[in-house]
């Protein structure tokens, strides 16, 4: 019996089934019964593995929690057939969730799927409905699409992202319930409401509103693309399609917002988007669409420059693409396969300055094979990552 | 005089009136002296006698008249409110008292449609820079007055609350206050239309306007000792101002919040609140929160609309709705059931099927009414579509923007359920009706009323922006039985309004308009019309 090959550092079953299984259990507790007190709102997820760290760690789900799956609450809500066309192993990629955008058309709670058609999915993940889909039209200047292959297979294949924080916030989203309790008051007579007894400077002159506190002093913004996020989450969602080029979309009805700008070569094997403070990373792999492998960013602050450092032939490790410390080090795993020229970075997990993409410092592990992108996390007072390889070790 | 002793006067003269019940008013004419008709908030015209299904296909514009109030955001005019017989230095006459956003109120005589009577409160507030004001916190005066009988016949008394958050207390013939400004509410709030029972005025806030809690307030007349509730949720906005029962519970929806009521916080709920008679402070009497609450709290689906109280069978009953779009039939002895969250019956859902938060769904208020068979109708007014789901027996065309949605009791199973009779023709974001004598006056704002846009956002919701969108208010006459247009006033009215309401009564109906007119429309029949 002739197995097929798997390229390296991909991981089993099919990337189709594994982003519909995901779809469906991302949605899942969306409908979990009110009867369940905790109501905080669920946090974002903006790239891959939830966060730039790459833990896939929901910090605070007040709904999903072990109570309510195993109190039978969490089942089956919905599923879709998107339309799409399956690409080799691709298919569709991770949901980025949107817990709430107040847009046009309401409050919605979205998911973003990228296709491997070149198509962009939003759907209403409360209600299970479409909301919208838009076509990346193939714009690069090769005539079309080439050939698909196993180990290229072309298409749209970086999860998206959204505006995601270098660092996450130790707490997840608390309530935004108007707080306090219900209470009776009673004025004195001719005085009026009790509540005019307190001291409400509000009340003439309202105070600034509060400054949400946050893990890292925010960049001056001196880009559109660095403006805070405005109230109600109408904010972009960056796409690249197989032509290499990024698209910057609106999230309410998924148009253009401006105009396409030149990352990778088209037909590149792209990991996952991320996108943090102003600058779009991924990383490449199989040299596909000719496109050295190495790690990319492209600075929408700074006119769509690209900086890139080339692993000198290995591949980039894992579909989730560069993790990031809480300084903003840059982490990726290498690994080599027959068709790779030796090295230095070969078999490696290497930490990459985040502005020049320069290596700070690397760890060379001989037959390490590194499959995944790294996790970071912090332990004590120590940030680690942590990485997988195909012989099973971690 | 000291605010003491006139305080007092007040108190007693209005103590002697206590038991004046709106609505039931025992004089020959019609009167509408609060929003929503009377207390239970029916919005149910019981003394019609002019306007009819057989007459009010003559119906024509009377009289118009501007107001020199200024408008602030999107608020102009308060619903007019009428009363028939006010004695005053010229003889009895038929007046229409308004309420103006910019701490204004009107006496206009209805049969000439000429004013009367203005006055504008001097102010203890100084709107600064810093002042918070957009569309949802206009400031102002932002609460429908209301206007109480007194002991003496023909003399009556209006009851306000200025942008100041003080009580305003005036005499309705001639404008003049007749007692001293008294300390109510926060200023630069917004309560809703004010009610009254028992000598006792109730409102409710909402929006955290001027950074002013969300609750139930009471004033009583008596002790001048202002109660309230705070059922830590967001704004309770019925835009009728809340409802009052038989047995003086004050109803009302709380806005978007959590509902924890472990914690003893009450959001997207119906609230039943009620006066200590004792310390005079308001105290929550039961609740309902629908089996969905997190859905709606989620989607900003919450509770916005004045629900009325009837009676039904010997049962007392409100009928209350959110944007969902749902009228959800609850008995006042048991909010929601043991549970609080179960309704003696609900309608499936009647519009927003795309589940906007805004421009879709009832805005305003139910209405409900009798006819004389007996059978109870309850209406609901929304905007946006029809949800395609929705079928009732009679309906007139297709709904894309808004329409009126009939219900009728029935008692089956030994409970009474809402059955559909009729969807109205379409009409441009139908806001609250009014009922009378068979005919239900129903009118689409023609205003603007989305808050987001498709590239920026909640940032679209400005004024300027509204309004530049906003087309024509048009009124329409429909029958009560079936639905059917009997009339409309086409393209006499000229702007939109926003957040206002109808009244009617003795063969005219008024509406206001954001430029800051005045509308009558009826019957040239109409007593004493010239």
């Amino acid at each position: 019996m002739t197995r097929l090959r798997r390229p390296r550092g991909e991981q089993p079953p099919s990337m189709a089934r594994r982003a519909l299984r995901t779809v469906i259990a991302l949605v899942i507790g969306a409908g979990v019964p009110a009867r369940l007190h905790a109501q905080a709102r669920g946090g974002e997820w903006t790239t891959t593995a939830g966060d730039a760290q790459r833990t896939a760690w929901v910090r605070a789900d007040a709904r999903l929690t072990k109570e309510a799956v195993q109190g039978g609450q969490f089942r089956f809500l919905w599923k879709m057939k998107l339309d799409n066309e399956s690409r080799q192993w691709s298919a569709l990629t991770e949901p980025m969730l949107l817990d709430r955008l107040i847009g046009y058309r309401g409050f919605k709670a979205l998911g973003f799927v990228g296709g491997s058609a070149d198509r962009l999915f939003a759907v209403d993940t409360d209600l299970g409905r479409p909301y919208w889909t838009t076509h990346l039209t193939y714009a690069a200047a090769t005539g079309g699409q080439p050939p698909s292959s196993w180990e290229c297979p072309g298409g749209l294949l970086a999860t998206p992202s959204q505006r995601t924080r270098l660092a996450p916030s130790a707490f997840g989203e608390g309530s935004d319930g108007k707080g306090g309790s219900a209470k009776s008051a009673v004025g004195e007579p001719g005085k009026g409401a009790a509540v005019l007894r307190e001291i409400r400077p509000s009340a003439v002159a309202p105070a600034p509103a509060p400054v949400a506190p946050r893990d890292v002093a925010p960049p001056v913004p001196t880009s559109g693309v660095l403006a805070p996020i405005p109230f109600g989450g109408v904010d972009p969602l960056y796409v690249m399609g197989s032509d290499g080029l990024l698209r910057t979309l609106r999230v309410s009805d998924g148009a253009m917002t401006g105009p396409m700008v030149p990352f990778l070569p088209p037909s590149a094997r792209p990991s996952s988007l991320t996108f943090i403070d102003g600058v779009i990373y991924t990383s490449t792999s199989h040299g596909c669409g000719a496109a050295p492998n190495g790690v990319w960013a492209l600075d929408l602050t700074a006119a769509g420059r690209v900086t890139t450092w080339r692993s000198g032939g290995a591949h980039v490790a894992g579909s989730s693409g560069p993790s990031f410390g809480t300084d903003g080090t840059i982490y990726v795993a290498t690994t080599t396969d027959a068709s790779t020229p030796p090295s230095p970075h070969a078999n490696s997990v290497v930490a990459l300055d985040r502005a020049t993409l320069q290596p700070k410092d690397w760890l060379a592990t001989d037959g390490a094979d590194f499959n995944a992108s790294p996790v970071v996390f912090k332990h004590k007072d120590r940030e680690l990552t942590a990485v997988s390889g195909n012989d099973g070790r971690l | 005089m000291s605010h003491w002793i006139v305080g007092a006067m007040v108190a007693v003269m209005a103590a002697t009136a206590s038991t004046a019940t709106l609505g039931a008013q025992g004089h020959a004419k019609a009167n509408w002296l609060t929003d929503g008709y009377d207390k239970e908030r029916t919005s149910w015209q019981r003394k019609e006698t002019l306007l009819s299904p057989g007459t009010v296909g003559r119906m024509k514009l009377l009289w118009k008249v501007r107001l020199d109030n200024e408008p602030r955001q999107m608020h102009n005019l308060f619903p007019a409110l009428i009363v028939s017989d006010v004695l005053t230095a010229q003889g009895r006459r038929e007046l229409a008292i308004v309420a103006g956003v910019s701490d204004n109120i009107y006496g206009i005589d209805v049969v000439t449609g000429r004013q009367i009577w203005k006055r504008h409160f001097d102010s203890t507030f100084q709107e600064s820079d810093t002042s918070r004001v957009y569309v949802l916190c206009p400031g102002g005066l932002t609460a429908t007055p209301v206007v109480v009988p007194t002991a003496t016949p023909g003399k009556y008394t209006v009851y306000a609350i200025s942008w100041d958050g003080r009580l305003r207390t005036l005499d309705a013939a001639t404008g003049e206050e007749t007692a001293a400004a008294e300390p109510f509410l926060p200023p630069n709030g917004k309560p809703y239309g004010l009610n009254y029972f028992d000598n006792v005025l109730y409102t409710t806030t909402a929006q955290g306007c001027g950074g002013n809690p969300n609750q139930f307030y009471s004033y009583d007349l008596a002790t001048r000792k202002v109660g309230s509730f705070d059922p830590g949720s967001g704004g309770l906005w019925p835009r009728l101002g809340p409802s009052i029962g038989k047995d003086g519970r004050v109803y009302a929806g709380s806005g978007d919040g959590d509902y924890f009521p472990e914690q003893r916080i009450f959001g997207q709920a119906i609230i039943a609140a009620k006066q200590n008679p004792a310390t005079k402070a308001m105290e929550m009497q039961d609740w309902f929160a629908p089996a969905n609450a997190f859905w709606l709290r989620k989607r900003d689906l919450d509770m916005n609309v004045t629900g009325p109280i009837f009676e039904y069978k010997g049962r007392e009953y409100t009928a209350q709705s959110s944007k969902e779009c749902r009228i959800w039939l609850l008995d006042t002895s048991a909010l929601g059931g043991e549970d609080h969250r179960t309704p003696v019956d609900q309608t499936p859902l009647v519009c927003n099927e795309e589940v906007q938060f805004a421009s879709a769904g009832p805005w305003g208020a139910l209405a409900t009414w009798e006819d004389a068979d007996g059978t109870r109708f309850v209406l609901m007014p929304f905007w946006g579509p029809k949800h395609p789901k929705f079928k009732a027996p009679i309906e007139h065309g297709e709904v894309v923007q808004g329409a009126v949605a009939a219900f009728k009791l029935e008692a089956r199973l030994a409970r009474p359920r809402l059955t559909p009779v009729w969807l109205s023709r379409n009409m441009v974001n139908a806001d609250p009706v009014v009922i009378a004598n068979g005919v239900v006056f129903a009118y689409g704002s023609g205003e603007d009323t989305a808050q987001a846009s498709v590239d920026i956002g909640l940032a679209y919701n400005t004024a300027a922006n509204r309004i530049a969108r906003s087309t024509r208010a048009t009124l329409y006459a429909l029958d009560a039985r079936t639905g059917a247009e009997l009339w409309s006033s086409g393209d006499q009215i000229a702007t939109f309004n926003h957040f206002s309401s109808l009244s009617v009564a003795n063969g005219r109906v008024y509406i206001g308009t954001f430029d800051g007119y005045l509308y009558s429309f009826g019957l040239e029949a109409a007593a004493g019309t010239k």
